[in-house]
């Protein structure tokens, strides 16, 4: 099952792959890594996005809780939880397909935040969910290159 | 279908593996099992350190990635000395060790160790293999990896249960790796700026490293200064690059190095470095080269060029084929006067090859021993100050010098020396060691006995850690501590308990016929020197 873990942590170096490593002998790939300041400069808040086992998770989670540079974890419910992903997206855009793919980008919530004559470059904000289904709506048209962040995801 | 211990077994004789060396135990069980229906040679070490050492003298030797394989836990973190040890030296090797089955990964569960992790700062690459299908792509890109670009260790950790299950073995298809494409030739615009500099230059002098030899470059880079007229120096790493007598080499540099070498360097006002990182050993730099003197880097590893000295121009690619693409271009640099400046200089140089009060005169020694092997011997020289004895008044013609030059790991010249002999039986082959050195490695003398193995140790006997205590001496008033080896056996017994025959020197004079008499000698021998306790490195 996907988890979502968040994290407050020492602002050191070092910590991220104390962490990430805690997985890696698990064997599970991590499907998002998000780092980053908080307003107290001394922590950074992780959110972490990872599929495997509960009881596994749980474990994991209580080996980062003995960590000194941890200050707390927490697996966060689906239900008791906001989150968002920051999509970047280049699509292939000549004169004949532009307007069109506006409209389905209006359609989308998504902004378009550069144009020239062979491509637009959206920008969307918007739950994991809804930028999947974003992407197979934009692949037909063609996708050049594309660049999302991790859930980050905060709760309630 | 096929078990993972048979694919691997498969895929290590596709590979053209020869020899293993390794140690087992429970979780690489069944890939032993397997290899003992194999015609790859297992060489059963006594230390998995040794395993790595051995694979990696044989590396170095074979010029193909030497293969190493131990158990779980303690099997793999001994390894680990031995990873390292090669990945400073760019040496080949590919390490399988036992894991612990995957369903209890990250448990701690007995003999699990995060090997992968644990390994990461040492391996070029690693692999914690989860899906037999996978072992053969897996085995490929290894050797790939190992042995491509810049050489290094890669490390395939194997659990249990992926060694026991079944799959159809589907052959590996050509290795495609996205991110790794090293490159070789080098850039034409580049090699247009280094042939400028050097047509320009009229000091200019080659630092040749290890990179000579893992190109295969000898040849090229014997014609590149013959034709110039570039005196050449090397690092510790590029002993033997070119013949150590041939009338252009100044020797050694750096901190244990040749004066007439260092001056090349500080003197110089083009250096071309290739195959070298120039490490903080070999070069008390920057303050040894002045900040005028244009600095020409090539490697095929951009991530060294200016990582210890800005450079001038940097020329990514092989050795091998840079030095071709030079000399297509024809360099020429008027450099008589610098070159007969420098010979002048290394004529005079005093070697003080006299003999001592007490004990052997150990630079007379490993002088004489280099001079009176074949020429194309093997010498292993361990660390310490037999190393700087060694490194400073060996004579290299057309055999190799093998040394543990960017770790500085003891223990290394034995087991370096009995992979080189397995690697090329036809050569002979010498480890010269400290008595410290020896006790990290004496248990080799049983794989030596098991297996046969023709090589000759000399153990350099000054009952001290000596490179310690001379540094204690130096920078610490004469406070000795803990370098007093009291307690050591004797090392000629202790040969003579594994019925290795042996003898102890204590004069210059008996040396020549003990050298003759360790030479004619069929099979292993060990030659102990009685050494004075202060005699200097340099
Ligand atoms: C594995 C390891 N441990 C410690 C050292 C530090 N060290 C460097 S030289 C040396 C002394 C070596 O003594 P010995 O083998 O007797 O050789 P000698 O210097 O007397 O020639 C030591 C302890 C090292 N290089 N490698």
């Amino acid at each position: 099952m996907k988890h979502v873990l968040t994290a407050l942590v020492n602002n050191q170096p070092g910590v991220t792959s104390r962490v990430s490593g805690l997985f890696r002998r698990r064997g599970y790939n991590i499907d998002s890594f998000i780092g980053s300041s908080t307003e107290d400069e001394r922590f950074s808040r992780l959110t972490i996005v990872v599929r495997g086992d509960d009881i596994v998770i749980a474990q994991v989670i209580s080996q980062l809780e003995k960590l000194e540079d941890i200050i707390s974890i927490e697996d966060i419910q689906a239900e008791s939880m906001i989150s968002k992903v920051l999509l970047f997206m280049k699509v292939k855009a000549d004169v004949n397909d532009r307007v069109g793919i506006i409209v389905v980008a209006n359609a989308c919530n998504a902004r378009v935040i550069e144009m020239s004559k062979d491509y637009l470059i959206l920008e969307a904000l918007e739950t994991e969910e809804r930028i999947s289904e974003m992407i197979e709506i934009f692949k037909p048209y063609g996708i050049i290159e594309l660049v999302k962040t991790g859930v980050v995801a905060m709760k309630r | 279908m096929i078990t993972g211990a048979e694919a691997i077994v498969r895929c290590l004789e596709n590979e053209g593996v020869e020899i293993i060396f390794g140690y087992p135990g429970a979780t690489i069980a069944p890939l032993f099992d397997k290899l003992s229906k194999s015609s790859i040679r297992h060489i059963l070490v006594r230390h998995e350190q040794h395993a790595g050492h051995e694979a990696s003298g044989y590396a170095r030797i074979r010029k193909r990635p030497g293969v190493c394989m131990t158990t779980s836990g303690p099997g793999a973190t001994n390894l680990i000395t031995a990873l390292a040890t090669a990945y400073m030296d760019s040496v080949p090797l590919v390490a399988i060790t036992g894991q612990v089955s995957s369903d209890l990964l990250g448990r701690d569960v007995f003999q699990e160790a995060d090997m992968t992790g644990a390994a990461e700062p040492f391996t070029k690459y690693s692999y914690l293999v989860k899906d037999a299908e996978d072992l053969p792509r897996i085995i490929k890109e290894a050797f790939h990896i190992a042995s491509t670009g810049r050489p290094g260790p890669v490390l395939i950790d194997i659990p249990v249960n992926v060694q026991q299950e079944k799959l159809d073995f589907i052959p590996a298809g050509p290795v495609d790796l996205r991110g790794y494409k090293p490159t070789i030739r080098g850039h034409a615009g580049q090699i247009k700026r280094v042939i400028r500099a050097i047509n320009g230059a009229e000091r200019p002098v080659v630092c040749a490293g290890g990179g000579i030899f893992a190109a295969d470059a000898q040849e090229e880079l014997k014609r590149f200064i013959e034709t110039v007229n570039i005196p050449v120096i090397s690092t510790m790493m590029g002993i033997g690059a070119v013949p150590t007598a041939h009338p252009l080499y100044m020797g050694m540099l750096g901190m244990h190095g040749k004066s007439v070498a260092n001056q090349a360097l500080s003197d110089s006002d083009l250096l071309i470095i290739i195959g070298a990182r120039v490490s903080d050993r070999a070069v008390l730099l920057p303050a040894n080269v002045s900040a005028s003197t244009k600095i020409v880097h090539i490697d095929i590893d951009p991530a060294e060029i200016g990582k210890n000295l800005s450079t001038f121009v940097p020329v990514v690619g092989d050795a091998k084929e840079i030095l071709t693409q030079i000399m297509e271009a024809e360099p020429a640099a008027k450099t008589d006067e610098w070159v007969g400046l420098l010979k002048a200089k290394r004529e005079k140089l005093k070697l003080d090859y006299a003999p001592r009060k007490h004990g052997i005169n150990p630079k007379a020694f490993v002088n004489m021993l280099s001079c009176m092997l074949p020429e194309d011997h093997i010498y292993c020289a361990d660390v310490g100050q037999n190393q700087i004895w060694s490194a400073a008044n060996c004579e290299v013609k057309t055999g190799r010098f093998l040394t543990s030059g960017g770790m500085g790991t003891m223990g290394y010249s034995i087991p370096a020396a009995i992979g080189a002999k397995l690697a090329d039986p036809e050569k002979t082959v010498v480890a010269v060691c400290g008595d410290g050195s020896f006790q990290m490695q004496m248990m080799e003398l049983a794989t030596i006995c098991q297996h046969d193995v023709d090589i000759k140790i000399v153990v350099m006997k000054n009952d001290k850690l000596g490179l310690v205590k001379e540094i204690q001496k130096k920078s610490y008033k004469n406070n000795e501590m803990a370098v007093d080896l009291t307690g050591s056996p004797n090392v000629v017994a202790i040969a003579g308990a594994y019925g290795i025959p042996g003898r102890s020197i204590a004069s210059l004079d008996d040396a020549e016929e003990a050298i003759a008499e360790m030479l004619d000698h069929k099979g292993v021998y060990l030659l102990e020197c009685i050494v004075d306790e202060n005699e200097p490195s340099l």
